[in-house]
């Protein structure tokens, strides 16, 4: 199988961008929530996401909040030699149209969300008219999703180089359904806590780029990471409740193993989605307990600290893993004060050493879906 | 490698159409009476009542196009994986959540919340079909389901897979420009179906599928055209009798 790697990245959340110290922080345990001043909360039981402030002053007439965001992405893919193919990965960008009335019975506005708005727009930005374009759903995995695609793409020779980018901003119509789910946290979220009660949102845009051997050749760079396996998978449970079994995440990770032809005992570290619902943090306990058995290692989730990001928290993942190498450590599971039985000895509030140089990261979303990642340090 | 087309269904406002049945005139709206997709609702699933009309063309045009394929049993799971296309994915079903978020949002509905992603629909076929392998919405420029045709034909490549369903929905909202509507589903086996028609394809990592004559499959809709389903149909045209 030919060799894919993560060749660059970038990404913005709230608490920092990679490129500024995101890794940093993390280990600094900073954590970037406050009131929502976005949209009016007062008859929501919830009020709390993470929130890039000042987005709205960086933000021009002709885009919206998700592509202001993606801008800060963007400019690190600009002087490329060429982009095979561009994956757009984010999740409800269309919300801002709606919640603008650009959708409404008596709209008189000129400019309508249509279909690929957001990956014709990116390509736009970037200039690589060749590129291909494809758009990828599969709820608050999709980034990941993209990675796994653009994997596809690059060893089955119809890509030599894939952009993964997803963006998604803390918006109205996605607080009030998460609201209204009952599945955000009234205080603090705290992945594999035995206190958790619900997930926060956050602001988040990613770019990723894969790439074969090829073209990292031709372009004389170091890659971040290899992206030695992947594998996806379906709970067949429920649309929104995973199963308690594990059985989709289990899969997806036995399909990654396979295809990067390593054993549970050589990954190093895993990230989680780790969303800090009561549900989701369970199911990924019980998988990774499946999968790995009663081994110690160090388990850790972001999400305490950026929130979570729907469609950009895989990708956005993905790069924080890479940055691990670099590193040596895994960052803290921010939130987190009593872990769960089942997380002991792998998920700890401390930044953790990890001892060889392979990890895995996955995430699960409405609908059933699963994914996972093994990155090799390169 | 060697992939066979075992079934195939189409289903429209007023019609759908199976490799088998043909086109049959229908309302949307009845094709939950259809024996088989009904028993199939009446075993395993409590949320049909909720499900919104992309949902329900979605898990007919799937129901029909299993039953094609005789591959429609609900007693196991199996590593059947899905992709989708489609542009506008659930937006009708966005609109009508976001109207329920008047008043502040306290009103607002966390089952129509739950349907505000193109990719539900899929998560509702693997729970009621036992779908476990490769799920995901991919839609590419070019022509119709294109990509997630290539992206199948990797996947049943892969030892594990054990057939591919690959589709297309698409439910406009009112104010969207006016385009096709509707579903198509066809189901991609990597063994002869001895229960099913089939239509022999080549894999081709750099296309996708190609026809044995080695033309590329660069569109659902050339497949539709290969399998004659609208020739056959003409000739099987009949109404459906509801009884």
């Amino acid at each position: 199988m030919a060799n894919v790697y993560l060749l660059d990245g970038d990404a913005e959340t709230a608490l920092s961008s990679f490129e500024d110290g995101l890794f940093s922080a993390l280990l600094a345990k900073k954590r970037q929530f406050g009131k929502i001043c976005r949209f009016d909360t007062s008859k929501l039981p919830f009020d709390s996401a993470a929130c890039i402030e000042f987005l709205n002053d960086e933000q021009n007439e002709s885009d919206n909040l998700t592509q202001t965001l993606m801008r800060r992405v963007l400019p690190k893919f600009t002087q490329l030699p060429t982009i095979n193919t561009i994956i757009w990965a984010g999740v409800k960008g269309n919300a801002e149209f709606i919640e603008n009335g650009a959708w409404s019975g008596d709209s008189t506005c000129s400019f309508p969300y249509l279909p690929r708005h957001y990956s014709l727009w990116v390509r736009d930005q970037l200039g690589y008219e060749d590129a291909k374009l494809i758009e990828v759903q599969a709820a608050c995995a999709s980034s990941t999703f993209g990675i796994a695609i653009g994997a596809d793409l690059i060893v089955s020779g119809r890509s030599r180089s894939v952009l993964i980018v997803a963006a998604d901003i803390v918006s109205r119509f996605s607080f009030i359904g998460f609201s209204a789910l009952n599945v955000l946290s009234s205080s603090v979220c705290r992945p594999f806590d035995v206190d958790r009660d619900g997930l926060l949102l956050g602001d988040g845009a990613v770019a990723v780029l894969l790439a074969g051997e090829d073209y990292v050749k031709d372009l004389g760079l170091t890659p971040l990471a290899q992206l030695s396996g992947w594998g996806i998978a379906n709970d067949a449970n429920h649309i929104t409740a995973p199963a308690r079994d594990g059985r989709g995440l289990i899969s997806a990770m036995t399909q990654a193993l396979r295809k990067a032809n390593v054993k549970p005992r050589d990954i190093g570290a895993f990230c989680a989605h780790g969303t800090g619902t009561i549900y989701n943090d369970a199911m990924e306990l019980t998988a990774i307990e499946a999968v790995f058995g009663d081994r110690h290692f160090p388990v850790f989730s972001v999400k305490g600290a950026l929130g979570h990001t729907l469609g950009a928290a895989g990708g956005i993942e993905a790069l924080i893993c890479a940055k691990a190498f670099a590193e040596g450590v895994v960052p803290p599971t921010i939130g987190l004060k009593c872990p769960e039985l089942k997380s002991h000895g792998r998920v700890s509030f401390e930044k953790q050493e990890f001892d060889n140089k392979r990890m895995m990261t996955c995430n699960s979303g409405f609908g059933g879906v699963n994914v996972a990642l093994i990155l090799e340090d390169v | 490698m060697k992939v066979y087309v075992t079934g195939a269904a189409i289903v429209k406002r007023d019609m759908y159409a199976t490799l088998r049945s043909g086109i049959v005139k229908m309302n949307a709206e009845e094709l939950f009476q259809i024996a088989h997709l009904n028993a199939i609702l009446a075993k395993k699933s409590s949320r049909f009542g909720r499900f919104d009309q992309y949902t329900r063309i979605g898990l007919a045009a799937v129901g029909l196009a299993l039953h094609d394929a005789r591959l429609d049993t609900t007693d196991r799971v199996r590593n059947i994986g899905f992709i989708l296309a489609g542009q506008y994915g659930s937006f009708v079903t966005d609109l009508t959540f976001y109207e329920t978020t008047v008043d502040g949002g306290q009103f607002a509905s966390p089952n129509l919340f739950s349907y505000t992603l193109p990719n539900i629909v899929i998560g509702e076929c693997a729970h009621q079909f036992g779908l476990i392998g490769p799920t995901f919405c991919l839609d590419s420029d070019g022509e119709r389901a294109h990509g997630a045709l290539c992206e199948a034909a990797l996947y049943l490549e892969e030892n594990s897979v054990e057939a591919m369903l690959v589709g297309w929905l698409e439910v406009l909202p009112k104010q969207a420009p006016k385009g096709d509507e509707g579903a198509i589903v066809l189901v991609f086996e990597k063994k002869k179906n001895k229960d099913a028609f089939q239509l022999e394809l080549e894999t081709d990592c750099r296309n996708g599928m190609k026809f044995l004559t080695g033309e590329v499959v660069n569109s659902i809709d050339k497949l539709l055209q290969a399998l004659k389903m609208v020739d056959i149909s003409i000739q099987k045209q009949k109404n459906m009798s509801l009884k």
